[in-house]
């Protein structure tokens, strides 16, 4: 066991490195997923039509399901915000003014693809610091707009835009091979109430209590090498029932995992020498640069087609799992006896073997579909929450009119709405959908724009 | 981890976070009479009354204050006031109605040597009012002190003393009691200098 004082705070700069990047592509990767860039979908709350294009990476028995028709075609959006973004560049100059760093965290929250016609709050409120023998508080009006109340959760598990190959047999069974990049990571934050108050509240700190703050961090990143094998099973003649697997290997450059614990004990009073005990402890696992690892998982699906009616369960990485053969654990904490508070850095274990658990993705899909209506659901279980989507659209000529919404990531309701108009292989859609994607608590609202072309 | 240590990292932290949204006002509410025992800011007077111009003056110890490491870096101080409450409260009263002028002054300044500290030029607020004997008087005021913005911004560490003057100016008799900093206040708004 080794231990050393560093005297900075945080993991090693491979791990750090590590997280930061994962951190900041899954936060990107998150957003922009969470972004519907078909303005039809954005319109009808973001569900999704049984069509390969937006279910198959959930549940791969759409890689079969033939279009309804009406339902195919390119989609080509036109990103109205980054339009609004090229003509409006000076938050983005350092040496502007006008220069704004909660600007460009927003962009990347919230990808400027879409017009947000409501700027969330600049957060300009009053920052008050209120100093005492016996009391200390710091209270900025706009923190409660930053900080969360309920514990933070938020993940991503992105394995899109991969290459493929694969055919056909007979017209009942299809197969692909497919290399798709593959990236999980999970961020999770909880502030007692103790520590909540102090932060976003504006209490003050008082003397012998206790404030805590809990969080975990983790993401690895790897290649997915998938089989995906495919088709329509025999059944009675209104329905149709396809079904689908899709082992895959998991070929993984590295991972990190980090807890986070920091708890504060004040003492008798907020100003002397020992008024405040403050004990962070890190964990830390990770790779020391590029490591390989390999693991395997298993995607499933059924889909089930009857009359107007479609039905669907898809299950992603099913017993999946990384294995690492080489890792290293670190145990940070604040050094005891120093009263320039260095962190020691201690070596728990050198090339320890580790299995990074995958949880399981469910999605469960519906949607009916006639000559007039078309609404659709849908429900994805996963580990860092629950995504729900509720739409529909009325179709009057070459008119339609949609309306829909879902349940977002802070587990609150959001919703949207708006219209198309086709023409004989163009069509042009509009919407108009709330949401809290800022990294200020409160809603936003975005116009989308987009061509669909048959 | 000393209070001190943690200010020094989460006080510029929260100004940062604060700055990096801008527009925003940056308030500090020093409690300084918190920061003075009570012996160093109370004062018993005592006055034997027997005929006008006699007089009780006395002054507190030279204490030292230190505002949060690396504020002063973060920060431009734009304004400054002073909140200050005296609270006077006799004990013994013999003889008839004693009327007595008040005087109470609070020095500021980045040196605690004594014989330049109670100089005019330290002087950061005062206030006068009138007692009679056997009642109990409060008096309170908020002034600008806008001339110790350089001072405040310029030290982490200042020194403050209080200086208190009774002085009979009509009647005759005993009095003595207890005069109180109840108060002492800084009001200070800046900006972030940090961008």
């Amino acid at each position: 066991m080794l231990a050393s004082t560093d005297g900075a705070w945080g993991p090693r700069p491979m791990a750090a490195a590590l997280l930061v990047a994962l951190a900041l592509l899954g936060l990107g990767a998150a957003a922009a997923g969470a972004i519907c860039l078909d303005a039809r979908r954005m319109a009808m709350g973001g569900a999704s039509p049984p069509r390969p294009d937006n279910l198959c990476a959930d549940n791969p028995a759409y890689t079969v399901v033939p279009d309804r028709g009406g339902e195919g075609g390119w989609v080509l959006p036109i990103p109205l915000g980054l339009l609004d973004l090229a003509g409006n560049t000076s938050k983005l100059d350092p040496d502007d003014d006008d220069f704004d760093p909660l600007y460009i965290a927003n962009l990347l929250a919230n990808p400027p693809l879409h017009l947000e016609l409501k700027d969330p709050d600049p957060l300009d409120g009053d920052l008050t610091l209120d100093l005492g023998q016996d009391h200390l508080r710091l209270y900025w009006e706009d923190a409660d707009l930053l900080i969360p109340e309920e514990p933070l959760d938020f993940g991503s598990r992105w394995e899109r835009l991969g290459i493929s190959v694969g055919g056909r047999f007979r017209d009942r069974l299809a197969w692909r091979v497919q290399a798709t990049p593959y990236l999980d990571g999970r961020v999770e934050t909880t502030f007692d109430d103790a520590l909540y108050g102090v932060l976003a509240e504006g209490d003050s700190l008082k003397p012998n209590s206790r404030y805590g703050l809990d969080g975990e961090g983790r993401a690895a990143v790897a290649i997915s090498w998938k089989f995906l094998l495919a088709g329509q099973l025999p059944s009675a003649r209104e329905t149709e029932v396809y079904v689908a697997a899709a082992p895959k290997l998991l070929t993984a450059f590295g991972m990190a995992d980090a807890q986070v614990e920091l708890v504060a004990v004040t003492g008798d009073t907020l100003f002397s020498s020992d008024s405040l005990d403050v004990e962070p402890e890190v964990l830390t696992r990770y790779t020391d640069g590029v490591a390989m690892g390999y693991g395997f998982g298993l995607d499933l699906g059924v889909a089930v087609r009857h009359g107007p009616w479609d039905l669907g369960v898809g299950v992603r990485d099913i017993g999946a799992s990384i294995h690492f053969s080489e890792t290293k654990l670190e145990r940070q904490y604040l050094e005891e006896d120093g009263d320039d508070g260095d962190m020691v850095t201690e070596v728990l274990e050198e090339g320890a073997e580790h299995d990074y658990e995958l949880d399981a993705i469910w999605t469960l899909n519906a949607a009916y579909s006639s000559e007039d209506w078309f609404v659709a659901g849908d429900l994805r279980f996963r580990p860092w929450g629950n995504e729900l989507h509720l739409g529909g659209e009325y179709r009057l000529g070459p008119w339609a009119l949609r309306a829909g919404t879902y349940r977002d990531r802070r587990d609150e309701w959001q919703f949207s709405g708006g219209g198309g108009y086709s023409f004989r292989r163009l069509s042009v859609d509009l919407a108009l959908e709330t949401h809290k994607r800022y990294f200020q608590d409160e809603r936003g609202l975005a116009l989308g724009l987009s061509l669909r072309l048959r | 981890m000393n209070a001190r240590r943690l200010l020094r990292l989460a006080i510029p932290a929260a100004i940062l976070l604060a700055a990096a949204c801008g527009g925003n006002r940056i308030i500090i509410n020093l409690d300084m009479d918190s920061f003075m025992p009570l012996e160093d800011r109370s004062f018993a007077y005592e006055l034997p009354g027997i005929a006008p111009g006699e007089f009780f003056e006395d002054q507190s110890p030279i204490d030292a204050l230190q505002t949060p490491e690396g504020l002063n870096e973060a920060l431009d101080f734009e304004s400054m006031t002073a909140a200050l409450s005296l609270a006077l409260d006799d004990e013994t009263v013999m003889g008839s109605d004693v009327t007595m002028d008040i005087r109470i002054r609070v020095y500021l300044a980045a040196d605690d040597d004594p014989g330049a500290f109670w100089q005019p030029a330290n002087l950061l607020v005062e206030l006068a009012g009138v007692h009679t004997s056997g009642t109990t008087s409060l008096l309170e005021d908020v002034v600008d002190v806008g001339d110790f913005l350089a001072l405040m911004q310029d030290n982490e560490e200042i020194f403050m003393g209080v200086w208190l003057r009774v002085e009979q100016q009509s009647g005759v008799g005993l009095v003595q009691g207890d005069a109180v900093v109840t108060r002492l206040h800084l009001h200070l708004e800046a900006r972030e200098d940090v961008f």
